[in-house]
């Protein structure tokens, strides 16, 4: 298994413009407000990753109660709506329609070439890393983001001898002339591919599922043998969260219900037995810019002299060497998973 | 052949444990026994066969012999080996000189059924199987240059060891340690036309080099330029691949004491024209890995090769006939003393 650190001059408002950002975020609380003032459909869930019901309260967040599982440590709202009101969200709710006709639309230069870019060399690097391709027919790719038509274009842009299938739940539309087959998953109350994959991609995916442990008990049967999985998710282990906690303001619900630790992700894998870990990074970039920022946001709050030492009297070059560490640790709160079906 | 490859191993020293305990891991291998005089107490206590001398070793019911013996052994060994029909794993270097290398090949091909693997685990490193990877997909373009640095640092009785005793190594720090680089060099861009190099003692009272260096050019126009070192004083591996789109960075190696630090591979891309990252500054990349399969990796790759009687592809003949090529090469240029040059000016 092998660790990243990804160096990248960027900061957080080149693909999240503070306004912009201020605006999406407004909205989503009023929504969930107006949507889910009655909770009394709402489901409760186990941990998402070691399935276990032992957990702590953590914090409330926008009508989101979030627990941590005495277990694995993972944070996560254990009631959220039921699966056809989160696809409502997802598909029709003006926060989305917000984030992806206002957010990604400004930023998507910058998305293209800080985000996108760098996500679609792992992929086929990773590709190229560890599948042989001697001899091989085409490979079948699948991916079942959230939001990931960029992604999904620039593979096909950027590749040979890929199949690729888009079965995202927020990527319905079809894409006109391109070659990508689209077949978007229904729900996500039943996210099972169309058809067999070599290599399944899935980006911001695992935070939205009701279980974790669950979808990969389901990929088992869906990725071939040797094939291979991209994953990534925000991890409650990462500096960010575990210092900022309840004013963390990467904890957004319902695009984030399930913040696992690297540790547990680890224990999961190994447990299953049918994933082996080529990769689990945590290239997190915007922990220590994130945490700077919101302690300038809340300066009455207390914040223990270590953290301002650390954080907030260091400068950029500091900032990098310090998020260079975090992430050579797992530290980060942002990990990127490579896992082989076995 | 019995049900598992029956293996001995020639000499007990460091690579010789490394061997022992990749052939006692491998399931379709068996160890027969080994042969070291110096070490035959350590070798009991094991519970292996001693074996007094390696041709009671290679005369026993071996299917194939390791030899990690001091460099002057090899070729002895490996031809009695090879003409015996035993298959045959030679660490590096393959003997002192070409002559050597010659002799160990024309064994091999007086005996197409045995196969004869070299050394070089280095190609089995995981920066170096990335690297090799992404550079092939063509995502970092075509390689343009290579620069290599391999460098220890020789301890204060380093004049006493065997490495630097000419009659037996055959050279220095090049044939011992920068062999590798090369060797890899060659892993990513094939055949050398143009050798030049030059050695020196810098340092030590040895008679060998301590210091080479050593630039080549591929009949393609690609530049490769080593450092091997012995005066480096902090051990030092370091691999640099410059592509037309970016570049690969090996440095660091896994190994037991990990005194080269840990193994990370950096992939750089040159911006593409429209990007706004500022020149001489890209986006970069860097992997850290925490396990080296690279011995276990070529033991299965010489099992393979054996029990599906396919060739061997990676450490042949062939490579090890290259490489020491381009040593003789630079070995062919005189051995300067740093004192002379000095007592001259």
């Amino acid at each position: 298994m092998k660790t990243i650190v990804s160096v990248n001059e960027i900061s957080e408002f080149e693909i999240k413009p503070r306004r912009e950002l201020t605006a999406w975020k407004e909205q989503v609380a009023t929504e969930i407000g107006e949507r889910w003032s009655d909770k009394s459909r709402w489901v409760t869930v186990s941990c998402p990753v070691c399935e276990t019901d032992d957990r702590q309260h953590a914090f409330g967040k926008t009508g989101f109660s979030y627990s941590e599982c005495a277990r694995c440590k993972t944070l996560y709202a254990h009631q959220r709506p039921e699966a056809a009101e989160l696809d409502w969200w997802y598909k029709q709710s003006v926060s989305v329609s917000l984030w992806k006709e206002k957010l990604l639309r400004s930023t998507e230069t910058s998305r293209l070439e800080k985000i996108i870019e760098p996500r679609a060399y792992w992929i086929l690097d990773g590709i190229s890393e560890y599948i042989s391709r001697q001899g091989a027919s085409e490979l079948v790719y699948t991916d079942v983001s959230f939001f990931g038509r960029a992604l999904v274009r620039k593979i096909a842009e950027d590749s040979t001898g890929l199949k690729i299938i888009s079965s995202g739940i927020t990527d319905a539309a079809a894409y006109a002339g391109t070659g990508i087959e689209s077949k978007p998953i229904a729900s996500l109350a039943d996210i099972s591919l169309p058809a067999p994959t070599d290599i399944l991609v899935a980006i911001d995916v695992l935070e939205r599922v009701f279980s974790i442990a669950d979808f990969f008990s389901k990929m088992e049967s869906s990725v071939n043998p040797g094939g291979l999985v991209f994953a990534t998710c925000p991890v409650a282990s990462g500096f960010e969260i575990q210092t900022l906690w309840e004013q963390s303001p990467s904890v957004i619900p319902p695009d984030k219900l399930n913040l696992p630790t690297v540790s547990g992700l680890l224990e999961l894998f190994a447990a299953s037995g049918s994933w082996k870990v080529l990769e689990l990074s945590t290239p997190g970039m915007f922990d220590v810019e994130t945490v700077k920022q919101t302690i300038d946001a809340l300066p009455d709050k207390a914040w223990p002299r270590t953290l301002l030492a650390l954080v907030k009297h260091i400068d950029n070059q500091g900032a990098q060497l310090f998020t260079e560490y975090l992430q050579s640790q797992r530290l980060s709160s942002f990990a990127r998973i490579v896992l082989r079906r076995v | 052949m019995s049900a598992k490859i029956r293996v001995g191993i020639v000499g007990f020293g460091y690579m010789g444990e490394i061997r022992y305990r990749n052939v006692t891991e491998h399931p379709e291998m068996e160890l027969v026994g080994i042969c070291d005089p110096d070490r035959e107490a350590e070798i009991a206590a094991k519970n292996i066969a001693v074996y007094k001398t390696w041709k009671e070793l290679i005369d026993a019911a071996v299917d194939a012999v390791i030899v990690c013996t001091p460099n002057f052994a090899i070729p002895e060994i490996a031809v009695y080996a090879m003409d015996h029909g035993r298959h045959v794993f030679c660490e590096k270097p393959p003997g002192r000189n070409y002559a050597d290398i010659q002799l160990i090949r024309a064994a091999e091909l007086r005996n197409p059924q045995v196969k004869l693997i070299f050394g070089f685990n280095h190609r089995h490193h995981p920066g170096i199987t990335d690297a090799k990877a992404i550079i092939e997909s063509g995502s970092l373009g075509e390689i343009l240059t290579l620069r290599g640095v391999y460098g220890k640092g020789g301890g204060y009785d380093y004049h006493t060891s065997w490495r630097n005793d000419e009659r037996i190594s055959g050279g220095g720090i090049l044939l011992d340690q920068g062999i590798h680089m090369l060797d890899l060099f060659r892993y990513f861009v094939g055949d050398f036309s143009e050798v030049q190099g030059m050695r020196g003692i810098t340092a030590f009272d040895v008679e060998v080099e301590d210091n080479a260096i050593v630039i080549l050019r591929t009949p393609q126009g690609q530049l490769a330029q080593l450092h091997s070192s012995a005066t480096s004083w902090k051990h030092i591996f370091r691999l640099e691949i410059g592509c037309s789109k970016g570049y690969a960075i090996i440095s660091g190696l896994l190994s037991k004491t990990g005194s080269y630090g840990r193994e990370t591979l950096v992939i750089g891309r040159r911006p593409a024209r429209n990007e706004r990252i500022a020149v001489g500054n890209p986006r970069e990349e860097t992997s850290y890995y925490d396990h080296d399969p690279s011995w276990n990796i070529e033991i299965a790759h010489f099992a393979e090769c054996i029990i599906n009687d396919t060739p061997i592809e990676k450490g042949n003949s062939i490579d090890a006939l290259k490489v020491m090529e381009i040593i003789d090469t630079v070995y062919k240029q005189p051995i300067v003393q740093m004192d002379k040059i000095q007592r001259e000016k």
